[in-house]
């Protein structure tokens, strides 16, 4: 049984940490005078030409969860990182019970006992779990060596507290996405701690392991310990957090308790401004021919016969949980992974997609998950990332081996207008440009590429909520513009805002078509999470 | 973090002061000035390196190395190297030394130059779909060529008797020597490549970003080979050049050579990791190791000590480089 | 302090690895072993003399030394380094090996030509780690530096070790019917291997070759890590420069041109991955075992020498090609199958 379950009884096991205060959770609402663990006084910092941050105070008692939020570049990240002595800050002070610390290193950040899970995973894929957990602290023998025996025992622990069946000595290249994570946690778990830094925990987890997640994070906080909890998803703060903390360009808005808080709020917060309301027009009725028909599309061993219709003028959206193949799905149409089975129809015409190229050709554009890693060219400028492969089928091959610059200018012109992109030069390195800028930039493509078919995954992920909603009013448009759209998102409000239909996957399959009224975050999360149970 | 890499706007936000554009002209041309400093220390210091005559034979030397380096560029650019053109230059060498008594030098030459491509497209063909990684794919491939060339010639030396051949080598056009001149076209018509073309434009991406290029429809494999095949053929130009310069081939005629064109293009400020790095750079970094060449020659410094003396600008050369990007706040002057 | 958690909790459920990944990791050092017999098996058929005690004397001593390099240049391939100054490096200490035998005594001189090789290898390590300069081109111009140097020191002139029977007895000699040099890789091959499988040192190595940036942000020390593992790849390439005076007993400036594909080319084919994070060490021993049994039947064979060439070159892109292909097949393993 995991700690934090139903009838959950204090596991002996798990103390580890000595509790300075006993009536933690009136602690974490707020109203007790205990002796924070971690005070960040005044600190700021300051990169070439940016102050990251400003004055930024932030305190952290014991046995609270403390959700640090706001949007990106609001200097979350530069905060953990100096916290977790990656980074220097230029001025300030870190009191740690009490006394003024400095951290020149990961190192000493450790040892005074603050553990942080990345976000991004900090594992040795050629190494086993029990390698990884114990990487740099590795329990030795009398003589130096390892201590295989001791490092894989305690490693086995560690992972069956967290309910994982893996053996310690399996090489991590072997695991899934969600398992890593988890072994990211036993990682931090293993060392001595009084505050743990988790940022974007969730990311990569399915709603089992975000459950699991969550009462370990609940019989943490029973042990005194502080976790500062760093997420763009609100509603995991109101499920978890006692207090939040909100950073707005490089600033601290505020530090409240949680509770009586709306999302509404802390949006407020994030924003400094009210969220306006907008109202998106939903585009017209599925009629006709599709125009992308797919039939049983297989891709192993994620996606197991996938089927769908998408009509020019509406925007399809594709929601699933990680591993339900909805990525494995948007790849496959774009050729750029290659299905084992399954028919693939564009304008009725049926169609083998080879490569990306082919798929440009027959007029499929996709917007990458993972933009720095698949989407911008970062030592291109501006210009050349737009129109990198803006097609020019009609040329003769010589006249398409020269580039036709006038062109290209007059279509940057227009694109970056179109979708006000804040660049003050077309020759500006597209890496020297904001998260929100690049995406638009990427977005843009789609309307150079010409494609009538627009794949689109995760098109708002990492975008301040502005850029969200300028992305999702494009979306709506190049539909209206009688487009064939999909968006495929792990941001379920986002697909309820843009979709006409809505598919959810699961388990490879597709489990549910949703429809006008029908596509709610209610139904779209029941129907990933139900259909994966009956999967078993 | 983002902001962190803005450079360009807080060029934009400095006061565009004298002491600015000197720092942004000492930052950018580092190369060139060095360049500059030597070569007016050297004239100042010594009278024979004023002569003419040494200035011309500086920058006949400088092309043989520099006409490959230029291909050598475009590839580092495009995220790889290519450590076999010694052998491949040697092949091409003794090829074109072999068949040149049966046919015209014209002929030779276009023979010389395809079979150079041809080998360059072989190179990328290992790495494209063998998929081994470049350097080590080209350092076999390197040996293979040798191997080919040593058989060819049973070991030993052809000489090349043709006075227009060997013209190509040691004369001059337009007062200037010809290697230099062929040099000086190769680069025009490569930066006209990377600026103008397609392939030029892929060329950058490609080392810049080979998953987004494969995701965003990039011939990937074709533009790599299309490098290694730029390569090839820049390094069959310096056969040419190079046979005629010393009116004889051996397959190791070349020894080093790889090392020579990479130290150009990494002195020039060609960035190892891929998508950035220009011509002109290459251009002056083959200039500077031949003019400290010459120093060491005219100073009369042991041949050995120019083994000593790449290695060393190499190093300090990178170095110079890592430091940069470390402090670039600091050259920045923020 | 360590965190406890001595729990009563469930045993952990062992899952083994499929019995393709097994029998791939098993294949990664067989792989060689295979290619080793078939060479021995076709050469016994078609040329008896090659099995002789005395050509397999000559194949074992030239192999150890190659390998005794390699083993070296294992440790820094598993830290997803490449060291390309061995060749130089190995020319240089022997000459100063050659040298100094005719000044001091024996031991000194070994010591003295090791901790000479450990500082070049030093001094490589601090070029990569200090001034953040790539290891491929720093031991590029170190490879360049470190050539002139040893044409330098020798002024260009062959040196020719006389009357130093004792120094000769490092290549002649035998312990337990096993030729010297042979018993020098040994002893090299199980102090590495230690060193990389069973230290907290060498799993950082591999860390740090399998994910640097990972190994950075949970604080090991990769500068000093990097520095050490030069210092013994620079140490390993003196050691096999003693061996290779103790062989020749006539060296110069030129010697060693090569040996870095060459313990490049036994490190890969003996089943490390150039990908880094880890070191396949007894399958290096086999490959450059491998790679002298070869040049040896060609030249039993009356093969033009500079066909080795060839050989080794067409054998590095077989093996990298064997490589790419086993990686694939383990991918497509464990994304069908394990998960």
């Amino acid at each position: 049984m995991w700690p934090g379950e139903p009838g959950h009884t204090p596991n002996p096991t798990f103390d580890l940490f000595r509790t300075d205060c006993h009536t933690q959770h009136e602690t974490s609402k707020g109203n007790c005078v205990v002796e924070p663990i971690l005070e960040v006084k005044q600190i700021t910092k300051q990169f070439p030409g940016v102050l990251a941050l400003d004055h930024v105070d932030l305190e952290l008692i014991p046995g609270e969860v403390h959700a640090l939020v706001g949007e990106n570049g609001a200097g979350k990240s530069t905060l953990i990182k100096i916290i977790a002595g990656q980074y220097q800050a230029t001025s300030g002070t870190l009191v740690m019970n009490g006394k003024t610390v400095q951290f020149d290193n990961p190192l000493q950040s450790q040892s005074a006992g603050i553990s942080v899970i990345n976000q991004e995973f900090n594992l040795i894929p050629q190494l086993s779990i029990a390698e990884n957990i114990f990487l740099g602290r590795e329990p030795r023998l009398k003589t130096g060596l390892v201590d295989w025996k001791k490092m894989n025992a305690r490693s086995a622990e560690l992972l069956a507290e967290l309910g994982l069946s893996l053996s310690p000595r399996l090489r991590v290249e072997y695991l899934s996405v969600g398992d890593l994570q988890l072994v990211e946690v036993a990682k931090a778990l293993s060392r001595d701690f009084r505050v743990m830094i988790m940022d974007e925990p969730t990311a990569a987890l399915n709603s089992a392991e975000v459950e699991r997640l969550f009462s370990i994070i609940d019989s943490l906080r029973q042990r005194g310990v502080v976790v500062l909890y760093v997420s763009h998803r609100l509603s995991e703060i109101f499920r978890i957090a006692d207090r939040v903390t909100v950073l707005r360009d490089g600033r601290r808005v505020d530090t409240r308790a949680v509770q009586g808080l709306t999302e509404n709020d802390i949006i407020t917060m994030m924003l400094g401004r009210e969220l306006a309301d907008y109202v998106v027009e939903k585009g017209a009725d599925p009629e006709g021919r599709p125009a992308l028909s797919v039939r049983d599309l297989t891709v192993p061993p994620t996606l197991r016969g996938a089927s769908l219709d998408l009509h020019y003028g509406e925007v399809l959206g594709i929601a699933g949980l990680i591993g339900s193949g909805r990525s494995e799905l948007m790849r496959a149409l774009f050729g750029i992974q290659s299905p084992s089975g399954g028919e693939i129809a564009i304008d009725g015409k049926p169609t083998v997609i080879r490569n990306a190229m082919q798929a440009l050709r027959e007029g499929i554009f996709m917007l990458p998950e993972d933009r720095k890693l698949e989407g911008i060219f970062p030592d291109l400028d501006v210009i050349d990332n737009l129109v990198i492969k803006r097609p020019r089928y009609d040329e003769s091959a010589l006249a398409r081996f020269f580039l036709a610059l006038s062109a290209e200018r007059s279509k940057y012109q227009e694109i970056r207008d179109k979708l006000s992109i804040k660049a003050h030069s077309r020759t500006q390195l597209v890496s020297t440009l904001s998260g929100g800028n690049q995406q638009k930039v990427l977005l843009g493509r789609a309307l150079v590429s010409q494609a009538r078919i627009l794949l689109l995954n995760e098109p708002s992920r990492g975008v301040d909520v502005g850029t969200k909603v300028e992305i999702h009013e494009l979306i709506r448009q190049m539909a209206q513009e009688h487009r064939a759209v999909i968006v495929s998102s792990s941001d379920v409000p986002e697909l309820v805002k843009v979709s006409d239909r809505c598919i959810v996957m699961s388990a490879g399959h597709v489990a549910a078509v949703l429809e006008g009224s029908q596509i709610t975050e209610d139904n779209i999360l029941a129907c990933a999470v139900a259909h994966k149970k009956l999967e078993g | 973090m983002t902001a962190i890499t803005d450079a360009s706007a807080l060029h934009e936000a400095q006061p565009r002061g004298p002491l600015y554009w000197i720092q942004r002209i000492l930052t950018q041309y580092t190369i060139q000035c060095l360049l500059l400093v030597v070569v007016i220390g050297l004239s100042l210091t010594n009278d024979n390196f004023r002569q003419e005559a040494n200035i011309l034979s500086v920058l006949r030397q400088a092309s043989f190395a520099g006409i490959g380096a230029a291909g050598m560029t475009l590839l580092i650019i495009n995220g790889a190297f290519d450590l076999s053109v010694a052998g491949l230059l040697g092949l091409c060498g003794v090829v074109l030394a072999q068949v040149l008594p049966d046919i015209n030098v014209l002929p030779t030459v276009l023979l010389t130059v395809v079979l150079g491509t041809a080998l360059g497209v072989a190179n990328g063909l290992v790495v494209t779909k063998i998929k081994i990684p470049a350097f080590i794919a080209t350092l076999g491939m390197m040996y293979v060529y040798l191997a080919i060339g040593f058989i060819i010639t049973d070991g030993q030396v052809v000489p090349v008797t043709n006075k227009a051949f060997r013209n190509i080598g040691t004369g001059d056009f337009l007062g200037l020597p010809i290697p230099f001149v062929i040099m000086v076209v190769t680069y025009v018509v490569l930066y006209g490549i990377m600026q103008y073309t397609t392939y030029g434009r892929f060329i950058r991406a490609v080392g810049s970003s080979e998953n987004a290029s494969f995701v965003g429809g990039i011939p990937v494999d074709r533009v790599k080979i299309f490098a290694f095949a730029l390569v090839g053929l820049c390094t069959g130009l310096a056969a040419v050049a190079l046979t005629g310069y010393l009116s004889s081939a051996q397959p190791i005629m070349a020894e080093g050579y790889e090392l020579r064109v990479i130290a150009a293009a990494v002195v020039g400020g060609t960035s190892l990791k891929g998508g950035s790095g220009t011509l002109f750079g290459t251009f002056t970094g083959a200039m500077f190791f031949t003019v400290i060449n010459n120093a060491l020659n005219l100073f009369n410094v042991g041949a050995y000590w120019q083994y000593v003396a790449v290695g060393m600008i190499i190093i300090t050369a990178l170095g110079i480089e890592a430091l940069r990007h470390r402090f670039g706040g600091v050259f920045r002057g923020t | 302090m360590e965190t406890q958690i001595a729990s009563p909790a469930a045993p952990p459920r062992d899952k083994p690895l499929p019995f393709i990944l097994r029998f791939f990791q098993v294949f990664e050092s067989l792989g060689v072993l295979v290619m080793l017999l078939v060479l021995f098996g076709v050469m016994a058929a078609i040329k008896p003399v090659y099995l002789n005690v005395n050509n397999l004397n000559n194949i074992v001593i030239t192999g150890s030394i190659i390998a005794v390099t390699g083993l070296g240049m294992t440790i820094a391939v598993a830290m997803g380094d490449l060291d390309l100054s061995v060749g130089s490096n190995q020319a240089l200490t022997a000459c100063i090996a050659a040298d100094l035998l005719t000044r001091t005594s024996m031991p000194l001189t070994i010591g003295a030509t090791l901790l000479i090789g450990l500082m070049i290898g030093v001094v490589n390590g601090m070029i990569i780690s200090r001034l953040k300069v790539p290891a491929f081109v720093a031991t590029l111009g170190m490879m360049s530096v470190l050539r002139g140097a040893a044409l330098l020191y020798t002024d260009g002139q062959s040196i020719l070790i006389m009357g130093y029977d004792d120094f000769a007895a490092l290549n002649t000699s035998k312990v337990l019917g096993l030729p010297m040099p042979f018993i020098i890789a040994l002893v090299t091959l199980l102090v590495f291997y230690v060193l990389l499988r069973h230290t907290p040192f060498g799993r950082h190595v591999c860390a740090i070759g399998g994910n640097e940036n990972a190994a950075r942000a949970t604080g090991l020390r990769i500068g000093l890590t990097r520095v050490i593992v030069f210092g013994l790849v620079g140490m390993a390439a003196a050691l096999s420069g003693i061996m290779l005076s103790a062989q020749l007993l006539f060296v110069d400036g030129t010697l060693g041109k090569g040996l870095e594909l060459q313990a490049i080319a036994v490190t890969v084919l003996g089943g490390t991955s150039l990908a880094g994070g880890g070191g396949n060490l007894p399958g290096t021993l086999l490959g450059a075992l491998l790679i002298a049994a070869i040049n040896s039947a060609l030249n039993i064979l009356k093969v033009p020498p500079f066909y080795q060439y060839l050989a080794l070159g067409l054998l590095l892109i077989l093996a990298l090609t064997l490589d790419t292909a086993r990686r694939a097949v383990i991918k497509r393993v464990v994304s069908g199958g394990v998960r």
